[in-house]
């Protein structure tokens, strides 16, 4: 899980240098610890000139592009052999997944697939068979992006995340884990471990959905999650959480808090889509234009809490 | 010979990046990260001091040692104009696209070089971007080129028949446009070469990524001052071209890196230098009119075409020869009282522009396919019957188009016929029907076309030459040698089929040799393969199979008429069981020639030399002009379902029909109909290079230019008819780029068919998820408005 912030110091400014079609790799020395202990002990020696990776799916592609520049030798520390990192374990109402497994794993997992399978689903739409093999569920999280495909899933399921630094073990709600695109609450020396998920409820469904400008191998132009439990007929807890229209992926507590308290019908659920739409200010980029991202962001809305009313019956 | 796929399924190919030599050094271009600006300064001084770097070539090095870019075609006449540029491989003044290479940095090892290229310095003066094609024509607009008057490389108009009469004709007259966008193609394999200059010969060899040696030793010996004659150019294995490896410019930089160093020097290009430098095409806007009658006749066009040509292609003129034929193509496969079309080619501050599969061909029929089914929907006509009523008949041919294209042969009611058929075009329209009562919306898309294919186009490098050699060596293996290099497309097994079953050998003893600037001809581009390359393997094996009897004859003491080659073996066709292998055929041939073995007289003739070298020429072209020799003819069928909310499509059918003369290998037919079918998806739904209004090209890696991926493939269905050609050596007509030209048209079809409910027209190229939610939302709109 790439500890984002540790390596920020030493980046450049890439603006207007050299088209270069794929840079050359910063002199790197390369750690594999195997224990958590062994880990602090490496990121307290190298500090800022250290960067932890695991499947380095993001990595690779950063430096090849210029996107991340290291000007002094880079302490390179690989926790994908750790197996305290690698477990997808059952914990009385909560289900514990190790930062370091893939996502492959994730999408065959039984335990996730049974406990919650919106994480399934959303990564099973995610990157290549290639990439799955290799790529993590921390690395996903750590990156920060606001396309992340599991960051939906995961904050509408009110997941929270497992960080370790030299002072021990704390518990960050994801909702509070992000700060910005690429940004998030880890800094020098902390390191995220596990993600913790509360397991899916008899009377509960989640959807995800994603858009983008082709079907497979794509970041999304918009994502959706949308988590309901509905107690006789009526949404007593809604969630909602959308990808690629923020600077982070984001709840949108006011169309939530609209559904709660509702039946979820055809009217409900379109006024609680069009709240969530209406809630998010996005950016135009190369992949959208921000009006096709709130267009979106309304149909997989609605689609989402449509498919959950379906789910139930 | 041991089939290529397996060898390289099993790791043995050898691509360009596979290429080691003792003490070789690499190279890596630095790029521009500015569209247009003038070059102030370079300091390489950091670059050098670096361990392991050898030298950093500027464009001082390059305009010292070498020339500028040869000139591949100019066509001066006819008033038109034709606008060249002075350009060398790297300027040493003016930068004018993001990425054009400023500098090469040699060093000891390829990461060493890439680090040293970040420490090249250079001072930019920056300037403002010619950018758009229509405001880079403005007076005013920034130049590309000091010494021309505008932006404007080319305008070429072209009168074919008799346009005014048709348009007398008309009942009536539809006036239609139509865009694509700015694409490019990818092969798997960037490109890639190492040169080595021997210092002490002052000779130059080369091994790489080339698609055409032959031509590439022509433009490499040119730039480089270096007779022809000293130079070897070697194709290895090629991971796809697609034409866009047909061009050498990098290339000269390496022979010049290794002149320069004395050492050999290997470049491997990465893909993001590929998209950003690399050849582009299409970016071509159409607004034209066609003229029919009430009776869906068909008569005439009048029609502007612009082109987005980027900077002066590194094989210069050739981009702008690829307005030819798209000014020509519009005809297609219809009888026309006359057409005018005016060609216009305007530079600006991008990538330049070159072949890729299609490269010209294509654009006239896509317009005029969108124009026809245009057509068809105001005379309230199916697609299938406006075609039918003006498709020129199989006894036409061969027909003389009005463009003075010859179309060779063909039955063209028969390919659409056969393709209704297996797509079930009524059922289609009837679930159409069905679906739309629930609120979906399928549609169905009906194209056809025909491919001009194996170009020669005289006055210019593209003038068709072509040698092959079939030869037979002393232990009866047969050696074929050609200008056809195998880029993916299934060079080797057909020319092994076509020689195998001429000299009745099975075709495991035909080895066909690795391509080299050796043999002349410019090499497969423009689905040359089948026509001339393989017509002139064809006609040497013909040729070297009279030799075979004629010596057997003379060995076996048997008659000539008399002689069978049949499996590899030889015998009297009185006497099948006194037969003699090609093995032992060939040894007595080579090592006892005396007089004992052949007839004294041959020897005495120098006529028992078991090799045929020749040439082939198209029949048709040196009296039409016709610059292509066969014409493959496809119908597409495709169906898809438009998701109104979100503006995806998805593809649920595809149906195509195809007749491209005989058959040689019928797994190499259906490879590039599957291959051609996937990228004319994505051109009609993904792909499009998006500069910014800085010049800045704003995707350059497979996360942003979008190619359609195996999930995004549809089940191709496919059906073959075979009516041979008479001009082709063997049958068999070029198709390479059939397959692109009918699959991008027919999706756009069949999404504006999907969405006639809102009276749509899906002129735009990629149709987008976005894009598509975009036109449904203004068409809602409008039709609130005026409802």
């Amino acid at each position: 899980m790439p500890d984002n912030s540790a390596g920020n110091n030493a980046m450049k400014n890439s603006a207007m240098k050299n088209f270069i079609g794929s840079r050359a790799m910063p002199d790197l020395v390369y750690h594999s610890p195997d224990t958590i202990t062994d880990l602090m002990v490496l990121m307290d020696t190298h500090g800022t000139s250290a960067r932890v990776v695991a499947g380095c799916t993001d990595f690779i592609p950063s430096i090849r592009t210029g996107r991340w520049c290291f000007d002094q030798e880079l302490n390179l520390i690989d926790v994908s052999k750790m197996d305290e990192l690698h477990q997808i374990e059952k914990q009385g109402d909560i289900l514990k997944i190790g930062a370091g497994v893939n996502l492959t794993r994730i999408l065959e997992s039984p335990e996730v697939q049974t406990h919650c399978p919106v994480l399934a689903q959303a990564v099973e739409q995610m990157a290549s068979l290639q990439v799955r093999n290799t790529a993590t569920m921390g690395g996903n999280i750590c990156m920060a992006s606001p396309a992340a495909d599991t960051v939906p899933p995961l904050l509408v399921l009110d997941a929270w995340v497992m960080i370790h630094d030299a002072k021990g073990e704390h518990k960050v709600l994801l909702t509070d884990f992000f700060t910005g695109p690429g940004r998030s609450v880890l800094t020098s020396g902390q390191v995220l471990t596990h993600i913790c998920i509360p397991v899916k409820k008899s009377n509960e469904a989640a959807w995800f959905q994603k858009i983008g400008t082709r079907t497979a191998v794509i970041i999304s132009v918009v994502s959706a999650a949308v988590r309901v439990n509905v107690t006789n007929g009526i949404c007593d807890t809604a969630r909602i959480a959308l990808g690629s229209v923020a600077p982070t992926p984001v709840r949108v507590t006011t169309a939530e808090a609209f559904l709660e308290g509702k039946p979820l019908d055809d009217q409900v659920i379109k006024e609680g889509a069009r709240l969530a739409a209406h809630a998010i200010s996005p950016i135009s980029d190369l992949r959208s234009s921000k009006e096709y991202r709130k267009d979106m962001a309304q149909t997989l809305v609605k689609r989402s809490i449509t498919a959950c009313t379906e789910a139930l019956k | 010979m041991k089939k290529r796929e397996e060898r390289l399924i099993l790791g043995k190919g050898q691509y360009a990046d596979d290429l080691e030599f003792f003490n070789m050094a690499h190279l890596v271009f630095v790029g521009s990260p500015h569209a247009h600006a003038r070059i102030v300064s370079i300091d390489i001084e950091k670059a050098l001091a670096l361990p392991g770097v050898i030298t950093v070539i500027t464009g001082k090095e390059v305009a010292a040692h070498t020339r500028p870019l040869p000139v591949q075609a100019n066509f001066t006449s006819k008033g038109w104009t034709w606008r060249l540029a002075d350009v060398y491989a790297i300027p040493a003044d003016k930068v004018r696209w993001h990425g054009e290479p400023v500098a090469a940095v040699v060093a000891e090892d390829e990461e060493t070089a890439r680090r040293a290229a970040d420490l090249v310095v250079v001072t930019y003066e920056i300037l403002p971007v010619a950018g758009d094609v229509l405001t880079a024509l403005e007076p005013g607009a920034p130049k590309v080129y000091d010494d021309w008057e505008d932006n404007k490389q080319v305008h070429l108009l072209f009168d074919f028949g008799d346009p005014d009469k048709a348009f007398d004709m008309a009942d009536q007259v539809l006036p239609v446009t139509n865009r694509e966008g700015r694409i490019t193609g990818l092969p798997i394999e960037p490109r890639g070469c190492v040169g080595v200059y021997d210092t002490k010969n002052d000779s130059l060899e080369m091994w790489g990524s080339f698609q055409t040696p032959f031509l590439s030793r022509h433009n490499i010996s040119a730039t480089l001052g270096v007779p022809e004659a000293k130079v070897k150019i070697n194709a290895v294995d090629i991971g796809g071209a697609f034409g866009l490896k047909i061009h050498a410019w990098k290339e000269n930089v390496v022979a010049l890196a290794s002149k320069l160093t004395g050492r050999p020097v290997k470049w491997m290009e990465p893909h993001r230098d590929f998209v950003a430098t690399g050849p582009h095409q299409r970016d071509v806007f159409w607004d034209g009119k066609i003229a029919f009658k009430n009776d869906g006749t068909l008569l005439g066009l009048k029609a502007k075409v612009f082109h987005d040509l980027g900077v002066e292609s590194t094989n210069k003129g050739i981009a702008a020869l690829s307005i030819f034929p798209a000014c020509s193509s519009p005809t297609n496969m219809y009888k026309w009282v006359g057409m005018h079309v005016e060609g216009i080619g305007t530079v600006t501050n991008k990538s330049f522009y070159c072949a890729y599969r299609g490269y010209g061909k294509d654009k006239g029929i896509k317009f005029i396919e969108a124009a026809i089914n245009q057509v068809a929907k105001k005379l309230h006509m199916t697609p299938e019957a406006i075609r039918l009523k003006n498709f020129i008949q199989p006894h036409e041919f061969p027909y003389h188009q009005i463009n003075n294209y010859v179309l060779d042969s063909g039955d063209y009611p028969a390919v659409l016929n056969k393709a209704m058929e297996m797509a079930d075009l009524e059922g289609l329209r009837k679930r159409k029907k069905e679906l739309a009562a629930q609120g979906r919306h399928l549609g169905i898309g009906l194209v056809t076309a025909i491919e001009p294919a194996g170009v020669a186009v005289p006055n210019c490098q593209m003038g068709g030459i072509t040698e092959a050699r079939v030869l037979i060596t002393p232990d009866g293996s047969v050696e074929v040698h050609s200008d056809r290099t195998e880029i993916g497309q299934g060079a080797e097994i057909s020319h092994a089929t076509i020689v195998a079953d001429i000299l009745g050998m099975d075709p495991a003893m035909i080895h066909v040799k690795r391509v080299t600037s050796d043999f002349i001809g410019q090499g497969p581009l423009s689905s040359r393969g089948a026509v001339y390359p393989a017509s002139a393997v064809a006609k040497a094996a013909k040729l070297l199979r009279q030799k075979v009897v004629h010596c057997a004859a003379s060995l076996m003491k048997i008659p000539a008429d008399q002689v069978v080659l049949e499996k590899g073996f030889i015998y009297s066709a009185d006497a099948p069981d006194k037969k003699i292998s090609y093995a032992q055929f060939a040894e007595k041939v080579f090592f006892f020639p005396g007089p004992r073995g052949l007839d004294p007289e041959m020897l005495k003739a120098h006529d028992h030399l078991l090799d045929v070298t020749t040439t082939w020429y198209s029949p048709t072209t040196p009296e039409s002009g016709s610059a292509y020799t066969s014409f493959c003819v496809s119908a597409d069928i495709a169906v898809v379902e438009v998701d109104i909310e979100t503006g995806v499509t998805q593809i649920v059918k595809y149906v195509h029909v195809h007749d491209a003369g005989t058959i040689i290998n019928a797994q190499v037919v259906d490879g590039q109909i599957h291959g051609g079918i996937v990228q004319g998806i994505g051109e009609a739904l993904y792909e499009g290079l998006n500069y910014d209004e800085n010049g800045q090209l704003m995707n350059t890696s497979f996360s942003n230019y979008l190619i359609p991926t195996s999930v995004e493939a549809p089940d191709i269905e496919i059906a073959h008819l075979e009516t041979p050609s008479p001009f082709s050596e063997t049958g068999a007509k070029g198709m390479g780029e059939a397959p692109i030209i009918g699959s991008k048209a027919v999706i756009l079809d069949a999404i504006e068919d999907a969405l006639s409910d809102f009276g749509i027209r899906v002129n735009d190229a990629p149709a987008t998820p976005e894009k598509v939610r975009k036109w449904i939302k203004k068409a809602t709109a409008q039709n609130l408005e005026t409802s």
